[in-house]
């Protein structure tokens, strides 16, 4: 009852005109972001980020929410129509969405992204929002060892679910957790690699890092790529249609619809499954299990509905932990923690307790259920204007990007050290693109290394030195020991393939090619 | 071979030096552990052996290792998503230009840097239309200094002696004060 009528509040909040405002620019561009390769959600979220610093937090993270949701939605049209996958998680539309749209022409399979987008999203959003005070009231029972060890959790999953190399994983999370220690230590006071560089003793803001990483450094790759996006329709071949299924057809693949929304969701809550991952597993388990498997790949709808409903059913599994446990799961939430922290708000379960800041999670909450709906009714207009982004020249909208993020980094504190530190970051991000290195590890570790490290630290004091007790008590030893098979899943699989590989090369190259 | 195993050595060799010297530097800090007690190093020299051994698992995959791990031929579908790199050189010319850009800001002011910028970026993104570089350049120039100055409320760099005066020239053609 109590969240039912913090929702209905939630409602009326993001019905004020600003706040909806705010929500459909978020939605708008959110899709203008993810139809062009090489910008796509999470840069949509760092752009938008300076414009949230002088707002008010509820509209900020409305937009921002906003931005993420129809950000998994948008790029099905791009995919779908000229085979321009926006985003890594609109890869698996491919295989189906532009087979059918091919054979039957692309609105029926714009039609079907539709309804999965509008489903997952509800669906997920239901479900989220109903775990949101029992996980409140399991944090706010959390110990520091508990903290410590759920910290431990995210971040291993980040590395056990980062790429083909969890070598290459860790040493990315290493560096994120070298880069948190940057400044004065919080517990002793003491200065930590700071070189004598005074900036240095704040610590490097997270925003550089971000916005250098996910921003700067995907730019430099794309003008290593030369700035050229494949099969990019000419000015007259730019029509959008969408035709909606009928409930027969939607009743039809109830399974998949049903297997992709808990799936979807219960990845989302996993840090590190991002809208990429869940999108890949939902297809993944259609292709095994579902009851149409033979017929993926052909252009069946199963093979739309669950990676798309996969996609945007994650979102609202990521944004939960990071409002009830100040945990972000993606590099989106990250963004979005970033923006809660430079409005001076610390997400966590003391967000809902606190009757002052709990009106702020409600909005948002809500905020997920109109932004799924309105996507999908802003997005059959919107999207008819909004491809022909395609048609701008990518060297006007590189250097438009380049702006956002260097003068957007200088707005957060007028300090021309921060904009160095993008720079720095930037190339440090394009190094990790070229050598395959993953950039969530090293993003979600220097976030949640201070967490860590404060709650570890705190432990050894509490516990007068032994550091034994995060693993001797009840709930944070489950949760280290989830880590340990999280941690040695990945890396046994890989001794594994190098031992494969040492004394029968044939077998190895075998499953290469299998997979 | 040699060059191609260096290669994949690289990043590993680089993590692990830096391991190295972030552990000594931790021994420098103002306060350190002590038996029984920990101290605001204990954290970081964790990380930084973690790193180390990791670092030197790199390096023995990246000697005895599968050389095709490191350099897989993406499928299809994500050479769409992420063609291969074909243009090293743009990405150090757009790195130093950026570079000189930040260092220049605070002297020249927001409006000249970034109009010289913003030429520099079009030009090394692939523009050749040279008549409409600097009027692109200029429009994006105002466009970024009217939301940064009138939307989002930032204080841009005015740069010095004759670049400031040209900043408050602009400045008060856009209704800034």
């Amino acid at each position: 009852m109590d969240v039912l009528h913090g929702l209905a509040l939630g409602f009326a909040h993001v019905f004020e005109p600003y706040d909806m405002l705010m929500l459909v620019v978020g939605i708008m561009t959110g899709m203008l972001v993810s139809i062009m390769p090489g910008l796509g959600f999470v840069m949509g979220v760092i752009l938008a980020l300076p414009f949230t610093y002088k707002m008010q937090i509820e509209p900020a993270i409305i937009l921002l929410t906003a931005i993420y949701f129809s950000g998994t939605y948008g790029g099905c049209f791009t995919t779908i129509l000229y085979r321009i996958p926006g985003e890594p998680n609109d890869v698996p539309l491919l295989w189906d969405g532009y087979t059918m749209g091919k054979r039957e022409g692309p609105a029926k399979p714009l039609g079907w992204a539709l309804v999965a987008a509008l489903i997952g999203g509800l669906v997920s959003s239901t479900m989220m929002v109903a775990l949101t005070k029992p996980l409140t009231d399991v944090a706010l029972g959390f110990n520091s060892e508990d903290y410590f060890a759920a910290i431990v959790l995210g971040l291993t999953t980040v590395v056990a679910l980062a790429g083909h190399s969890p070598t290459k994983a860790i040493i990315s999370l290493c560096l994120g957790l070298l880069v948190a220690c940057i400044g004065v230590d919080s517990i002793f006071g003491v200065s930590r690699f700071t070189f004598g560089v005074p900036i240095l003793g704040d610590g490097v803001q997270l925003v550089a890092v971000l916005v250098g990483m996910y921003g700067l450094g995907e730019v430099f790759k794309r003008l290593g790529q030369g700035l050229t996006i494949q099969n990019v329709p000419g000015a007259g071949a730019v029509k959008v249609q969408t035709s909606f299924p009928r409930w027969r057809e939607i009743w039809k693949i109830r399974g998949t619809i049903l297997r992709s929304s808990a799936i979807g969701t219960f990845l989302g809550v996993v840090p590190g499954a991002g809208a990429t991952i869940t999108s890949f597993i939902c297809y993944g388990v259609e292709k095994q299990y579902g009851r149409d498997r033979a017929k993926l790949g052909t252009g069946h709808p199963s093979g739309i509905v669950a990676p798309q409903i996969g996609s945007t059913a994650s979102v609202a599994g990521h944004l939960i932990p990071m409002l009830t446990l100040g945990i972000p799961g993606s590099a989106a939430t990250a963004v979005i923690l970033a923006a809660f922290l430079l409005h001076g708000v610390q997400p966590g379960p003391m967000l809902l307790a606190n009757p002052a800041s709990r009106i702020t999670v409600y909005t948002i909450l809500a905020s997920m259920f109109v932004s799924v709906i309105g996507m999908c009714l802003i997005g059959y207009f919107w999207i008819r204007v909004v491809v022909r982004v395609l048609l701008v020249p990518q060297y006007l909208l590189n250097t438009i990007v380049v702006m956002f993020c260097l003068v957007g980094a200088y707005a957060d504190r007028n300090s021309m050290s921060d904009v160095w530190m993008i720079l720095i970051f930037g190339l440090i991000g394009y190094l990790f693109e070229k050598y395959k290195f993953p950039l969530a590890p090293m993003v979600l570790g220097a976030i949640l290394g201070p967490i860590g490290e404060n709650n570890f630290m705190r432990s050894m004091i509490v516990h007068h030195d032994d550091w034994t007790a995060p693993f001797t008590q009840p709930l944070s030893g489950a949760l280290l020991a989830i880590s340990a098979v999280a941690f040695i899943v990945p890396v046994s699989r890989a001794v594994q393939h190098w031992l494969q590989w040492r004394f029968r090369p044939e077998a190895a190259a075998e499953r290469g090619t299998g997979s | 071979m040699v060059v191609t195993v260096l290669k994949r050595l690289t990043p590993y060799l680089v993590t692990l030096a830096l391991a190295g010297f972030l552990y000594m530097r931790a021994d420098q800090f103002g306060i350190v552990s002590l038996p029984g007690r920990p101290g605001p190093d204990l954290w970081p020299k964790l990380i930084c052996v973690l790193l180390a051994v990791t670092s030197l698992v790199g390096i023995i995959g990246a000697l005895f290792g599968p050389a095709q791990v490191d350099t897989a031929v993406a499928d299809a579908d994500e050479a769409l998503l992420s063609p291969p790199e074909t243009h090293p050189h743009l990405v150090w010319f757009g790195m130093g230009a950026t570079g000189v850009y930040i260092a220049a800001l605070p002297w020249l002011g927001f409006f000249v840097a970034t109009e010289l910028f913003a030429m520099a970026l079009l030009v090394i993104g692939g523009m050749r239309r040279w008549i409409l570089v600097p009027l692109i350049a200029l429009g994006l120039t105002s466009a970024f200094t009217i939301i940064f100055m009138k939307v989002v409320y930032v204080s841009l760099p005015l740069g010095v002696a004759w670049f400031k005066l040209i900043s408050l020239a602009v400045f008060r053609l856009i209704g800034v004060h």
